[in-house]
């Protein structure tokens, strides 16, 4: 495995954020995992601004697993935002939410999410569906090398 | 002798007699002349001169005789006709009175005086107004007189007999003569006796004929006057009737008028009536403070409130103009001066095609006006009431809805780092806790899916109420039983006896009545489990509007004393030792089926079975509760 970052979990509730690693590190996914708070440092980390400016734009994930109640700018925001960029657009988004709500399904695929995964209460449940997603995502699913598209 | 004596004694009653008896003859003769006249017209070869100075009179009479077949010649004055006479014997001499130079009786007694006229008979045409006529003819030997004017017909009768008379030839003349005095003058009258009493005829058939023609005439008169007191005594008594009459209607009039008046003067509308110029003619009663002397004869536009004076004569105007009703409301001064809202209708009145009066009934709507405005602002009280409550409504579901979207969110949170925590701890320290320890854990783990499942309940309990329905028809068979596999664990469904009746199909949200399938083939499924031999029947019917659906188990049942509380949130009518539930199921089954207008009910028995019903209008109703919409 390279070093490259796979997958980009964006989440603010730090023992939402330690289950979810767990569950990806039970499944073998945790190696190339970054985590960040919130919206605002998410964008940072796509566009490789603030603090992750030196990194010059290299941080393209192949997966964003998106937590949809954030500080700052909220998930459906950033949803928003990266989706409205040509080139990250391209980068698959899984919204992973509490939120069994219709409106935030509804909101979420008008805004061109590619996947909508409700976190389940059960732990077990949730670290089926963790490796569920790793595995269509990751494994299975193709995808366009972004990079070569930046440069 | 005795005629000279009657002349001389002027004796009334002898000549009364004697009159009489003529009267009679000379009636039937006159008579029988009368209509035999014509007869004898055929012998009227004869001539007549007729001495007349008026050429109308002379004319008058020529054309009459000439029209009885005579020879009429004319002499215009007695001296002419004396000329004519010695030329040429007439048959008669019919002569004027009253002629210049010679007249009549100077005429006659020529005529008389001369052998060779004598014998023509004379008729003088007297007026008779004076005996002395009378004793001139017979002095002048005249043998007959005519009154004048004449009737056609005597005249001409007379003439046929005096011309007959004079075919009778007297043998004997005998001479008369007599001294008489009348009027203080001495007369000699010297005639021959014939002649004189066939002139005193000739006087009396003058006589008697004006006799009967006044008796005639006096007779036409009564006949007349018979009439006229007829004709005076109908139209008497049609007066009579027609006075009757008219009082009759005079009476009705006035009754009708009192009638009018009572009416017109107690009805609480004003009734004016004005002339063109606005000026009062007539007002049924007076506002208090007012009387018929401030009123009448003053103008409309003095009890009228300046701001509305302009408005008032303009309708006023109008009503003239057009000559159609004017309604409307305006404000005047009514009782005490005070300003009163009237209701009022401007009518012109006609008269021979003109507006004569203009009639104004106006009518006190002050208290109606108040009462509307009361209305008014208490609708719009209410109507801000409804704005304030509908706004605190939809704010209070805002909330639940941010409510029901961080219950959702932030109550899952926890539970979830609960639940992976113990997850943790019992697979990093396996070996450093006890089985008791691990019970625990698990304890713990159990009841925070516990608490999900509430937390889920609670959200679609939430959800029902505040989502919209979306109706479309539903194959209701088809979903019981979708419903009820979805439902079953395979091993359960095995066990189960199940009997779908076909089902009636429903207009509803197929979303809501999917879970209503699914909650109560759950449920059935749930308290027949522990039966041997689980008998679930899905069965439905339609009764009068409504669709009703049942699910029949044959598991714990319960006690219908309790039946009500069956549809409470968190209501559970047994231990959760025995049936896992969170008490929400049927709080949600009753929600949708209350928004789809319909009705849920339960029948059961402790330790036979239970019945869930439902029912769903066979139309779609309107009376469904709408959620509010933002």
């Amino acid at each position: 495995m390279n070093n490259e970052v796979e997958i980009l979990l964006v989440e603010d509730n730090p023992n939402d954020a330690e289950l979810a690693l767990r569950a990806l590190k039970e499944n073998n996914l945790a190696n190339n995992v970054i985590r960040v708070c919130d919206g605002e440092e998410a964008i940072d980390y796509i566009f490789a601004r603030g603090p992750y400016k030196a990194d010059g734009g290299l941080n393209i994930p192949k997966l964003i697993l998106l937590d949809l109640k954030l500080p700052k700018i909220d998930g459906l925001e950033l949803l928003k935002l990266i989706k409205a960029d040509p080139v990250m657009k391209l980068i698959p988004i899984v919204v992973l939410t509490s939120s069994n709500e219709e409106s935030d399904m509804i909101e979420s695929y008008r805004l061109g999410v590619n996947s909508y995964i409700v976190k389940p209460v059960d732990f077990d449940k949730f670290i089926e569906s963790v490796k569920n997603i790793g595995f269509y995502w990751l494994l299975l699913n193709k995808q366009p090398d972004i990079k070569i598209l930046l440069k | 002798m005795r005629i000279a004596n009657f002349g001389m004694r002027n004796n009334k009653s002898e000549m009364q007699l004697i009159s009489y008896k003529i009267f009679y003859n000379r009636k039937l003769n006159i008579k029988t002349e009368m209509t035999t006249k014509r007869k004898s017209a055929v012998q009227k070869s004869m001539e007549i001169l007729v001495v007349e100075d008026s050429l109308t009179q002379a004319t008058q009479i020529k054309h009459l005789l000439e029209s009885q077949h005579y020879k009429v010649s004319v002499a215009q004055n007695g001296k002419l006709a004396m000329d004519r006479l010695s030329k040429h014997k007439p048959s008669l001499v019919i002569s004027d009175i009253m002629m210049p130079e010679v007249n009549g009786y100077e005429l006659c007694k020529k005529i008389k005086s001369n052998k060779n006229t004598e014998n023509i008979p004379v008729i003088l045409l007297t007026i008779l107004a004076d005996p002395e006529e009378i004793i001139e003819g017979l002095s002048c030997g005249a043998d007959s007189f005519i009154t004048k004017p004449y009737n056609e017909n005597y005249l001409l009768t007379h003439v046929e007999r005096i011309l007959s008379r004079e075919n009778v030839v007297y043998k004997e003349k005998v001479p008369f003569s007599t001294q008489i005095l009348f009027k203080g003058k001495k007369r000699f009258i010297q005639a021959e006796q014939q002649n004189v009493i066939r002139l005193m005829l000739d006087i009396y058939e003058s006589a008697i004929h004006q006799n009967e023609l006044l008796i005639q005439t006096q007779e036409e008169l009564k006949l007349l006057n018979e009439r006229l007191e007829s004709l005076v005594g109908d139209r008497t008594s049609d007066l009579a009737e027609e006075i009757k009459l008219s009082n009759q209607i005079a009476n009705r009039l006035k009754e009708s008028e009192e009638r009018w008046r009572t009416l017109v003067l107690t009805m609480p509308e004003y009734i004016g009536l004005v002339d063109c110029e606005g000026r009062f003619l007539f007002l049924n009663h007076y506002a208090e403070g007012f009387s018929e002397k401030d009123t009448i004869g003053k103008s409309h536009l003095e009890f009228i409130p300046d701001e509305w004076k302009e408005f008032y004569q303009k309708k006023f105007e109008e009503c003239i103009e057009t000559r159609k009703n004017q309604i409307f409301e305006y404000s005047a001064y009514g009782d005490n001066n005070a300003i009163r809202t009237y209701e009022t209708c401007l009518v012109p009145i006609m008269q021979q095609g003109k507006v004569s009066n203009v009639m104004a009934i106006a009518r006190d709507i002050t208290e109606r006006k108040q009462a509307e405005k009361e209305i008014l602002s208490l609708n719009k009280q209410l109507e801000q009431r409804v704005i304030e409550r509908t706004s605190q409504l939809e704010t209070a579901n805002k909330e639940l809805e941010a409510f029901a979207y961080s219950v959702s969110h932030d109550l899952r949170a926890p539970l979830r780092a609960v639940d992976g925590f113990s997850k943790f701890i019992l697979e990093d320290y396996e070996n450093k806790i006890d089985s008791e320890g691990k019970r625990l854990l698990n304890l713990i783990r159990s009841n925070t899916q516990k608490m999900d499942q509430l937390i889920t309940d609670l959200l679609s309990l939430s959800r029902v109420t505040r989502s919209e329905m979306n109706f479309s028809g539903i194959d209701m068979t088809q979903m019981a039983i979708s419903m009820f596999r979805e439902s079953a664990a395979q091993d359960v469904m095995d066990r189960i006896s199940l009997t779908v009746d076909p089902l009636p199909g429903a207009n509803a949200d197929p979303t809501y009545i999917k879970q209503v399938w699914s909650n109560l083939t759950a449920n059935a499924i749930k308290f027949s489990s522990k039966k041997k031999k689980p008998i679930i029947k899905i069965s439905g019917y339609t009764e009068d509007d409504f669709n009703v659906y049942y699910v029949k188990d044959n598991g714990v049942g319960f006690n219908p004393q309790y039946s009500d509380k069956l549809f409470g949130v968190f209501q559970r009518l047994h231990k959760s030792d025995d049936f896992e539930g969170t008490g929400v199921g049927l709080a949600i089954v009753q929600r949708i089926i209350n928004r789809h207008g319909g009705k849920v009910w339960a029948e059961g028995e402790e330790g036979i079975g239970a019945t869930f019903y439902f029912s769903l209008p066979v139309k779609k109703q309107r009376y469904i509760v709408q959620q509010f919409k933002e």
